[in-house]
């Protein structure tokens, strides 16, 4: 096993090497960090040149890179070219805000897709089975940012309007003064989260749904059956452990997503994680940061894909890693 | 003081007597679209917006802009002038008195040696300053006493009130000699000279600012600010009618002013502010380096049209690229330019140019088929383009739309005159010192001319007014150069953009300042109702 | 469609159907999926109606009236007008056009390149799978938020390069897909067969693997026509989408939340639009895969 995982993270690192180089290079064509600087009557095209030159920018493609990755291997990620401050720092700042936000839908997700999935299959092609599946692709068809808006004007501002106080708020993670009222930051959570879980729980509980439809066919089940089992117990006791197996791959698998996926979902409820970030630093061009994120995800990537498989053994006993 | 489009909120509040007194306390929360980069205005980065309207009011200049765009004193005692002897020439040398009371938030007095630190700061060539422009100027400071600034110059320099006053200010030496300024100020101001303290940053969310309760003078009357960073415009509308933001200062949109003019216990204060959009025409093209053809352009472009319809009469035409507010410079001199269709094709027919079977003109087998670029996902610009895309049609001059984002458009086709016709803005300034913009000499990359517009008659007036430091004499210059480069018509002035702030009706003081001193000039003396 | 195994079907199967050829059989089990033959009638009838309406409508999609902006719908704009006093009727159709190219471009597109690489993979092993392997780890290492808003700003919003782009983000998947039924399916007999009676291996792959894989291909590729409308709508509201004036329902929909609260509906037709068609195309897809699975296909409804 050990040496199964060594292999696998060893065979990654070329992989890395091409995604850096790759977004790198992109990046050189992506934003302009001084964009702003020349609309400005005031700043002359010598300081522009000069300002170049201050940051490194007059340097050709290949020795930034290799000056990056050099720097980059040593642990030192740079220094954000907008926010003049460590990219590493940056990244475990808003990290930990994305971390809150997607933790909680993830609960959120998990806690209603699994029921649904299972429910559906039980009673397959029940009304409950056609409805479920019905609202799982409706909120998977819906654009997010336009699902987003409309809660903001539906469960922020009329139901405000109702009620006569407000029960959800509309952006951000607290109200002033507020950071540490739980309460508060619930309400504030509310929102992002309905709409970030949107589109997984559509998927996660269609996958719920058909690892227990097959679940409920096998052979096993069957013998439980035999044996005079309660219909309940059987479900339950030997169908749920072995057809929640199959879900937990798809939560590692859709994890990395979900770290730089929420860019949208942060964006319109301004909640200052990632993805508004690496939104920023792509704009202005701040390759520093973008290559910053780019490893974190693209190291996310590889990391869950492996905790999936090794998950995937640990719990499927018939699976062994050479 | 100019106001476009007086909003129907303040004329009632004019009639609703004001009896209430000013009352002391309260947090009031901003709705900001866009987060600061870093807080220190002068290094890169530090030149955004969302920079100046914070550390307005925790830093303050020797001088100050008015909403009137006039120069008003600050730290110093008075505008210093040729009148009272405060000015001189040969060498030229400004001296301020700065106030006596003026103190920082520790107590310590704000002196002439805070003054010379900024300076020596700015010229510091280890520090990453974004412009040196007008400081490289300067000869050097003396400080006679603690109290008084002699400026001594190289050579004249006119818009030495920008040096400062507007947007510099003063740093306290003695909380930031020996640091590293390139990052010190980046996420706090250490101390304040203004009403607000800053207390704190909260990367991606806020930034908050508390009453400088050593203020040197009258006490701000809110407890605290609190800037929330609020990226979408439709969520910064809905936390604003959910009350959880108490004033936002949008992206100017007219649709957005409508919304927010249709929103119960608002005030909106709209204003004409100092971007100036204008249609510019790149001089050296084959058609266009034919002053009749720009001329012809300008004739088909009906810009009355445009302000009523694009800004729904927020705005006005602009004559000049000079704005009315700086009314001791502006000439009207575009105004010739009214939408003339007849006109537009007889100067066309004077270029040599024919009417083809298209409908389109043509010269020596040359359609007059231009393009048309700007930044795109403007919404008010991509109006624009359309409307004077079926204008000029309608005058046989084809135009195809073709625009790109901002970033390549300011970093390429603009500085590489990649384009025939554009469409962008410039930020006017109270100084109208813009030589960069239009001398002959200041073509990319020496300068911003990105119309190719060579005149040496305007070119010389533009360099001599640079040195002028006799108000009525630079007056004079300023004034000519408009009449010869309307008559060049290198670009069409449209219109300036107006800028609005909303706000709750609880909330009382806000004035909105168009310059660069951003909303918060006078934030000191808001108050909200309890 | 000779690869369809009838043994499979059961007897009651058998009873319903008239004459078994593999169609009729598809289209029995297709029809009962209800809300799959309701989709497929759906997705015809709009993809008929973006084509021709242009044509009929009497406004042009860039027509600009000043006078008639953000008009509700009436009979003159049965959708009402924009912020541009613009037929939103006209422009949702014609931006239907847009939205709909791409989501099939995008299928079709990114369905080949990870068909014919998948096959590759699984058909020769060695060191050209595991090259190819190798390539489609890395291609889906690169953090696709990453990849699509840089490639976007770069791009600023031409359809074919937004095509491009989706396309490249999405074919690693089907290739995954199809190199593990090559797999399975290449040690078969009748591949045996085939490679005894001296077939070429273009020809073992074409006639004898592919019809075999024809199920999960057209599954992906109908899931795929969705998923590439709803990203060039959220590339649309980051700013990286295609540009106006060109319509595509994405960035009518982003340009229409701007004036949400005042004007909702002009966010109504673009957004029901985008919703309706990626709905239906999930349901074609649901109903495909139980129609053509045939181990999945006759669980009695």
């Amino acid at each position: 096993m050990f040496t199964y995982v060594a292999r696998r993270l060893l065979h990654s690192i070329p992989v890395f090497i091409l995604v850096s180089l790759i977004v790198f290079i992109l990046m050189q064509y992506a934003g302009d960090p001084l964009a702003r600087l020349r609309l400005n009557p005031y700043v002359t095209p010598q300081d522009i040149a000069r300002l170049e030159r201050e940051m490194g920018l007059d340097k050709p493609v290949s020795v930034r890179y290799i000056l990056w990755l050099k720097n980059f291997v040593k642990g030192d990620w740079g220094e954000s070219l907008s926010h003049h401050r460590p990219v590493f720092e940056l990244i475990v700042e808003r990290t930990i805000n994305t971390l809150q936000l997607m933790m909680v839908a993830l609960l959120f997700t998990f806690i209603l897709a699994v029921p649904i999935g299972i429910y559906s299959a039980v009673r397959q092609y029940s009304k409950f089975d056609y409805v479920a599946t019905f609202f799982s692709f409706l909120g998977f068809s819906m654009p997010v940012f336009w699902f987003g808006l409309i809660l903001q004007m539906v469960l922020g501002y009329y139901l405000m309007k109702v009620l006569g106080f407000q029960l959800f708020y509309t952006a951000s993670m607290y109200s002033v003064g507020k950071e540490h009222d739980i309460i508060n930051r619930l309400q504030h959570l509310a929102l992002p989260v309905i709409t970030l879980s949107l589109a997984y729980i559509a998927g996660w509980s269609r996958y719920q749904r058909s690892s227990m439809l097959e679940v409920i066919r096998a052979d096993y089940l069957r013998t439980a059956r035999a044996k005079g089992l309660k219909e309940s117990k059987v479900i339950l006791k030997h169908g749920l452990r072995n057809a929640l197996i199959p879900i937990v791959t798809v939560i590692m698998l859709d994890m990395p997503a979900l770290f730089g996926g929420a860019v949208i979902t942060e964006y319109i409820f301004a909640w200052p994680g990632i993805g508004r970030l690496l939104h920023y630093a792509i704009i202005n061009g701040d390759y520093f940061l973008v290559m910053g994120i780019t490893m974190v995800s693209a190291f996310l990537v590889v990391f869950f894909n492996l905790l999936a498989d090794v998950l995937y053994g640990f719990l499927d006993p018939r699976i062994v890693y050479e | 003081m100019f106001l476009a489009g007086c909003p129907a909120k303040p004329e009632e509040e004019e009639e609703k007597p004001l009896v209430e007194e000013p009352v002391k306390g309260g947090s009031l929360v901003i709705g900001y679209d866009q987060e600061p980069d870093v807080l220190n205005p002068f290094i890169k980065g530090g030149d955004m917006m969302a920079t100046a309207v914070i550390v307005r009011v925790v830093l303050q200049g020797l001088l100050e802009i008015k909403p009137d765009l006039s120069y008003g004193p600050q730290l110093a005692e008075k505008v210093p002038s040729i009148e009272d002897g405060t000015v001189t020439e040969n060498p030229f040398t400004v001296i301020y008195k700065i106030k006596k009371e003026a103190k920082w938030s520790d107590g310590k007095p704000i002196t002439s040696d805070d003054v010379k630190f900024t300076w020596e700061t700015i010229m510091n060539k280890k520090w990453n300053i974004i412009s040196r422009t007008g400081y490289d100027k300067i000869e050097k400071i003396e400080t006679p006493d603690e109290k008084s600034v002699k400026i001594v110059f190289k050579e004249p320099y006119a818009p030495w009130k920008d040096l400062f006053g507007g947007s510099c200010f003063i740093l306290p030496k003695h909380a930031l000699e020996g640091k590293d300024f390139n990052t010190v100020m980046n996420r706090a101001i250490p101390i304040a000279a203004g009403p607000f303290k800053f207390k704190e940053w909260k990367s991606g969310d806020s930034i908050t600012l508390v009453r400088n309760e050593n203020y040197w003078k009258d006490l701000a009357y809110l407890d605290s600010v609190t800037f929330k960073y609020i990226p979408e415009t439709t969520t910064q509308l809905a936390q604003f009618k959910t009350g959880e933001v108490d004033f936002i200062y949008p992206p100017p949109d007219v649709d957005l002013l409508e919304q927010l003019k249709a929103t119960p216990n608002t005030v909106v204060n709209v204003k004409a502010g100092t971007v100036w959009e204008h249609i510019a025409f790149n001089n050296t093209d084959e058609h266009l380096k034919d002053a009749r053809v720009r001329k012809a352009i300008a004739y088909g472009i009906d810009r009355e049209v445009i302000a009523e319809e694009v800004m729904k009469g927020q705005v006005k035409p602009l004559h000049s690229f000079i704005v009315p507010e700086q009314a001791a410079y502006y000439v009207p001199v575009w105004e010739v330019y009214k939408y003339d269709p007849e006109k537009a094709e007889a100067l066309l027919k004077e270029a040599g140019y024919a009417k083809g079977t298209d409908g389109v003109y043509a010269k020596t087998g040359k359609r007059l088929k231009l393009t048309f670029s700007t930044t795109a996902g403007n919404v008010a610009r991509e109006r624009i383009q359309q409307i004077v895309q079926s204008g000029l049609k309608k005058i046989g001059i084809e135009i195809e739309i073709k625009n790109t984002e901002a970033d390549a458009y300011f970093g390429t086709w603009l500085p590489e005159s990649q384009y025939q016709i554009g469409l962008w803005a410039w930020l006017a300034s109270p100084d109208p010192g813009y030589t960069t913009l239009f001398a002959g000499d200041q073509i990319p990359d020496k300068g911003q001319n990105y119309y190719r517009y060579v005149n040496d008659a305007a070119t010389k007036l533009w360099h001599k007014q640079d040195v002028t430091v006799d108000e009525t004499e630079r007056i004079k210059l300023i004034k000519e150069a408009q009449t010869l480069m309307a008559e060049d018509c290198p670009f069409v002035p449209l219109y300036q953009r107006f800028e609005f702030i909303a706000h709750t009706d609880k909330l009382h003081g806000p004035v909105n300042n168009p310059t660069l001193q951003g909303p918060t000039w006078n934030m000191g003396e808001w108050w909200l109702e309890k | 469609m000779a690869w369809f195994p009838l043994e499979e079907i059961e007897k009651e199967e058998l009873a319903l159907a008239e004459e078994y050829t593999p169609w009729s059989v598809f289209w029995k089990k297709f029809k009962r999926h209800r809300l799959a033959l309701i989709s497929l009638f759906l997705l015809v009838f709009l993809s008929v109606t973006v084509v021709i309406m242009p044509f009929i409508l009497p406004y042009q999609y860039d027509e600009i009236n000043l006078k008639t902006r953000f008009q509700s719908p009436s009979l003159s704009h049965p959708f009402g007008t924009d912020d541009l006093g613009r037929d939103q009727l006209v422009r949702v159709m014609y931006g239907g056009r847009i939205s709909l190219a791409v989501g099939f471009s995008v299928a079709l597109f990114s369905t080949f390149i990870g068909v014919a690489l998948g096959a590759v993979a699984g058909y020769f092993s060695g060191w050209l799978d595991n090259t190819l392997m190798r390539f489609i780890d890395f291609a889906l290492t690169i953090p696709p938020l990453v990849i699509l808003m840089v490639a976007g700003s770069i791009v600023a919003g031409g359809i074919f390069e937004i095509i491009l782009i989706v396309s490249l983000l999405m074919w690693m998947y089907i290739a995954r897909l199809i190199r593990g039924v090559f797999l399975s399916l290449k040690e078969k007999e009748f591949v045996e067969a085939a490679r005894a009676c001296g077939a070429s291996d273009f020809r073992i792959i074409t006639r004898h693997l592919l019809p075999n894989a024809v199920a999960p291909i057209i599954v992906n590729a109908t899931l795929a026509v969705g998923y590439a409308i709803l990203i060039e709508s959220a590339l649309s509201f980051l700013g990286f989408g295609i540009q106006p004036p060109i319509p595509s329902w994405g960035n009518m929909l982003q340009r229409a939340q701007q004036t949400m609260i005042m004007y909702p509906w002009l966010t109504w037709f673009p957004g029901a639009m985008i919703v309706l068609t990626v709905l239906s195309v999930n349901f074609l897809g649901d109903g495909l895969r139980d129609a053509l699975e045939p181990t999945k296909a006759l669980e009695v409804m």
